[in-house]
């Protein structure tokens, strides 16, 4: 301690330069770190999803003398499910709810007309029970879903629909049915204020699956009718098992409805989000990982330089030492100590700046179109590593220090006086 | 005993020592006496095992050096050889009393009898800067006294020393070479070789 008081300058421009080293071993990994593993857990839950539904549009080039089905047979999406990579496929009947309510358009003239009864149709899913989707797998922000329901249904919506103070519905469509027919209303059951849904936009069908865009859905306590009953469905959800299946499997999937008669039908999913959630595994983060491992390197490289500096200034301490009946080795780890002394307050600083530093470091990554937030933390791994680094830095430069004062000899050290 | 046969000693293209024969016993004090630059402390540093002849050879104890390792030869100076520098070497951010108990061990209150025993009794946790040259010297003799080894090399030890602390010093030095060990010191007074058994004589190259 005598001597790093004596030395005060030097000693701070060690613990200086190996604390931005250790800050930046710590840090810029961990934040890597943290993205990774946060864009992961993330990817994992949205990135391998698909969807077969009926926006295909080759049905409109084909024959007309070919009759596209607006129904996948039920054999069909077992054939989706026995394709490698392929976790759960959820067949799912979507359809239309019309609501009557008031809207409002612009005359000619510029004025503002209201109409009251104007007709505005969603798709309509079913959730939960044995034949809906999930509701293990949605993500609500707020609210809540139906209880008491063996299964339920849920509409899409659309971002205003929170401005409209009173929603009726009025009817259901049977897919395959005109806008204009009513289909058959039986049953009817309560859809209770399930709040506000996390929607994939580009899922436009349905707003069950997907945490990315929130967007409000306040039904209220409106009854539905019932009219899901058919042998198929128009509306395939499929989870992969990891994200890089995602394109084979697509691939695989739409070789499978590419008969003339399924030609309404196409696949969708988000080809951008997968290759970038890949990038910024096998890329993004790796480059941080580099960038630490080099701050790191060159840290050592100047701290040991910064050492031999310091020790280089007093060389015939060790041959005062030496001379009075010290050994090489009394010598080491007399540098070791005090080296050690630095490093390991270089270590605790870091981790205070690495730690107050981390809660500044936040990343918005673009994931469905939604900007989310990660914020970094420290990893224990870049801790213990860094820790590691200080005690072993400390050795190492001793060991250097010694060696380089061996080689040049008692005398020369003593005459360096 | 330490023996010298035909001993060479370059710094680079100087030479310092040619062919030196030499040889000193217990309980006879050396006195290597001559003006500045003309080879002492190379001398002395060959006889302390600091350094190694270029050509000849070095016995102690019947050793020769040349055919040492430098472990082993840093062996036998930790065990044999005890030395003061001609400049003395203090380590600067601690006491004079830590001086000698932390630099080679000394027990606490052996060191503080010699320190007051040389006149320092009253700059026993003075910091070397706050300490004269000739105080300086005296802590650098008592550490090496203190350290007990069979040879005592002192590079000129009294200088800077007033002749009553010189007495003290040599008083000192003499009782290492009376209880049996060896005794080599260097002075540039020929009237400091007065506590010497033997003198050698060197004159600059």
């Amino acid at each position: 301690m005598r001597r790093i008081a004596r030395e005060t300058g030097w000693s701070l421009l060690i613990v200086g330069v190996l604390t931005s080293g250790l800050v930046a071993w710590i840090l810029i990994p961990s934040v890597a770190s943290s993205l990774e593993s946060s864009v992961s857990n993330y990817s994992n839950g949205v990135g391998t999803y698909f969807v077969v539904n009926t926006s295909g549009s080759r049905c409109n080039l084909l024959l007309s003398a070919v009759s596209c089905a607006r129904i996948l047979p039920r054999n069909v999406t077992d054939d989706f499910a026995a394709i490698p990579g392929v976790q759960k496929v959820y067949p799912i009947i979507l359809n239309l709810t019309t609501l009557i309510e008031p809207c409002s358009g612009t005359a000619q003239n510029g004025s503002v007309v209201t109409y009251p009864d104007c007709h505005i149709s969603y798709t309509a899913g079913l959730l939960g029970g044995q034949r809906g989707f999930p509701t293990n797998l949605l993500a609500l922000s707020s609210g809540r879903l139906p209880r008491d329901q063996p299964e339920f249904a849920a509409s899409q919506t659309v971002a205003n629909l929170s401005e409209v103070k009173t929603v009726t519905i009025t009817c259901l469509f049977c897919p395959g049915t005109s806008p204009t027919e009513f289909g058959n209303i039986t049953d009817p059951f309560s859809a209770t204020d399930v709040g506000e849904v996390a929607l994939n936009p580009i899922f436009v069908n349905v707003f069950i699956l997907w945490n990315s865009t929130f967007m409000l859905h306040k039904l209220g306590p409106t009854l539905y009718r019932q009219t899901w009953e058919s042998n198929g469905s128009n509306y395939v959800i499929v989870k992969v098992d990891s994200l890089a299946d995602v394109p084979r499997v697509v691939n695989a999937t739409e070789q499978l409805i590419r008969a003339p008669q399924y030609g309404l039908f196409g696949v969708m999913y988000d080809q951008a989000l997968s290759q970038s959630l890949q990038s910024l595994t096998t890329q993004t983060a790796p480059l941080y990982q580099l960038i630490g491992i080099v701050s790191l390197i060159a840290v050592v490289g100047v701290s040991v330089l910064v050492s031999h500096l310091i020790a280089g200034r007093r060389d015939w301490e060790a041959g005062v030492y030496l001379t009075q009946g010290w050994t090489w080795r009394d010598v080491y780890i007399l540098y070791s100590i005090y080296f050690l002394v630095l490093s390991l307050a270089a270590f605790a600083i870091a981790v205070v700046v690495s730690t107050f530093a981390s809660h500044y470091f936040t990343a918005t990554y673009d994931v469905y179109g939604t900007f989310t937030t990660f914020t970094a933390t420290v990893d224990p791994f870049y801790l213990v590593t860094g820790l590691a680094f200080a005690i072993a830095l400390a050795f190492f430069a001793s060991y250097t220090i010694v060696r380089r004062q061996r080689r040049m000899g008692l005398d020369s050290i003593v005459r360096a006086y | 005993m330490i023996k010298l046969q035909g001993v060479y000693k370059n710094y680079g293209a100087i030479r310092v020592l040619e062919g030196m024969d030499l040889q000193v016993e217990e309980g006879k004090p050396l006195c290597v006496l001559g003006r500045s630059g003309c080879g002492k402390s190379t001398l002395l540093k060959l006889m302390a095992l600091i350094t190694r002849p270029d050509k000849g050879s070095l016995i102690v104890d019947g050793k020769d050096m040349a055919k040492m390792t430098d472990a082993e030869m840093d062996s036998i100076r930790r065990e044999k050889v005890a030395y003061t520098f001609q400049e003395p070497l203090l380590i600067p951010y601690i006491t004079a009393l830590e001086n000698v108990t932390e630099v080679i061990g000394a027990p606490k209150d052996r060191a503080v009898e010699v320190l007051t025993q040389l006149g320092l009794g009253d700059r026993l946790h003075h910091r070397p800067p706050k300490l004269s040259g000739g105080e300086k010297k005296r802590v650098d003799v008592a550490r090496a006294i203190l350290r007990g080894s069979p040879i005592l090399v002192a590079d000129e030890p009294l200088s800077n020393l007033d002749p009553e602390t010189g007495e003290k010093v040599m008083g000192l030095l003499k009782a290492h070479a009376e209880s049996g060990g060896i005794l080599v010191y260097s002075s540039v007074e020929p009237s400091e070789s007065k506590y010497a058994s033997q003198v050698v004589n060197m004159e600059r190259k």
